[in-house]
């Protein structure tokens, strides 16, 4: 893979002539988003593996109708979020499930091995009744990383929601923490 | 919106292992070389004009509902014959002096003014 500093631009001229270094090229560049968001859809990283190679293979097929003088980003995570949805409503049994395990500690008390997994089992819980869009939100920007901008981006909306979205999920994560230390004290 | 069975959703789920993204990146490009090879067979200069294909397209349709409006062009008009412009403007004086041979009714007339060749 080409790693040099190339436009997108550029790119996306050379990979509608076929040229497969510079298709390469625009794949690693986007690989890492692109999972991120087709996770948001799939069960499994092999599921949303597959996501992420169905959406560049059809921005591959769409390139020669492709206007290179719009970014190429917004369109791409566009086909990537219908590749998703398209794919979450064929597979309706794809649901969430989270079965929290124990938290890896070097602790060997099992005091504390228990408060940890009852912590992480109420942060859980916590994230299980968010809006779907205040997790991704969350998950995307405070979990994997992403800034609030890249995310908009990713998600096709503004900043700003982005960061609303955020924001309640946290105030909720927070409120679901006290109530669990509420409990402990109690 | 889910989850791995066993994972919390707080670990991050992004790999950060770089050979994990070189395979995945080289599984998909490899995975392309189809349509890569497609896009190599067509010529490159279809591509700009694949992008102007709809503005093409209109035009042409505009320009044959132009042609039907409009219609056919007007015949050109029939070249003018010398006795058309020296001529008497009275039809029936046209139909005399335009006729290649003398009429009967022209002879008379000479004859009765006293005329003589």
């Amino acid at each position: 893979m080409r790693q040099d500093n190339a436009p997108d631009r550029e790119l996306v001229v050379e990979a509608r002539a076929g040229n497969r270094e510079a298709f390469g090229t625009l794949v690693v560049r986007y690989l890492r988003p692109a999972l991120a968001v087709a996770w948001e859809f799939a069960p499994t990283r092999d599921d949303a593996e597959d996501l992420v190679q169905d959406a560049f293979h059809r921005a591959l097929r769409a390139l020669p109708s492709f206007d290179e003088t719009r970014p190429f980003r917004p369109w791409f995570f566009t086909i990537l979020r219908n590749v998703g949805r398209n794919a979450a409503e064929r597979h309706a049994r794809w649901t969430s499930v989270a079965i929290p395990d124990e938290l890896p500690s070097d602790s060997a008390d099992p005091e504390d091995l228990a408060h940890r997994a009852h912590l992480r089992e109420s942060i859980d819980r916590g994230l299980d009744i968010l809006s779907a869009m205040q997790r991704t939100c969350f998950r995307l920007c405070d979990i994997e990383g992403f800034d609030s901008t890249e995310v908009a981006e990713m998600l096709g909306m503004n900043a700003a929601t982005v960061r609303t979205h955020r924001h309640r999920a946290r105030t909720t994560l927070r409120d679901a923490l006290r109530h669990l230390n509420e409990e402990k004290g109690a | 919106m889910s989850n791995e069975l066993g994972r919390s959703q707080l670990e991050p789920r992004l790999p950060d292992d770089p050979s994990y993204w070189q395979h995945l990146a080289a599984r998909i490009v490899d995975s392309a070389e189809p349509v890569l090879r497609e896009h190599r067979n067509v010529q490159a200069w279809w591509y700009p004009l694949a992008k102007w294909s709809p503005a093409i397209g209109v035009a042409a349709a505009a320009a044959v509902v132009g042609a039907v409006i409009v219609g056919p062009p007007a015949a050109p008009p029939a070249p003018i014959t010398f006795e058309q412009v020296l001529g008497p403007d009275d039809p029936v004086d046209q139909a005399v002096v335009e006729r290649a041979d003398i009429s009967s009714i022209s002879t008379i007339l000479l004859v009765q003014s006293g005329g003589q060749e």
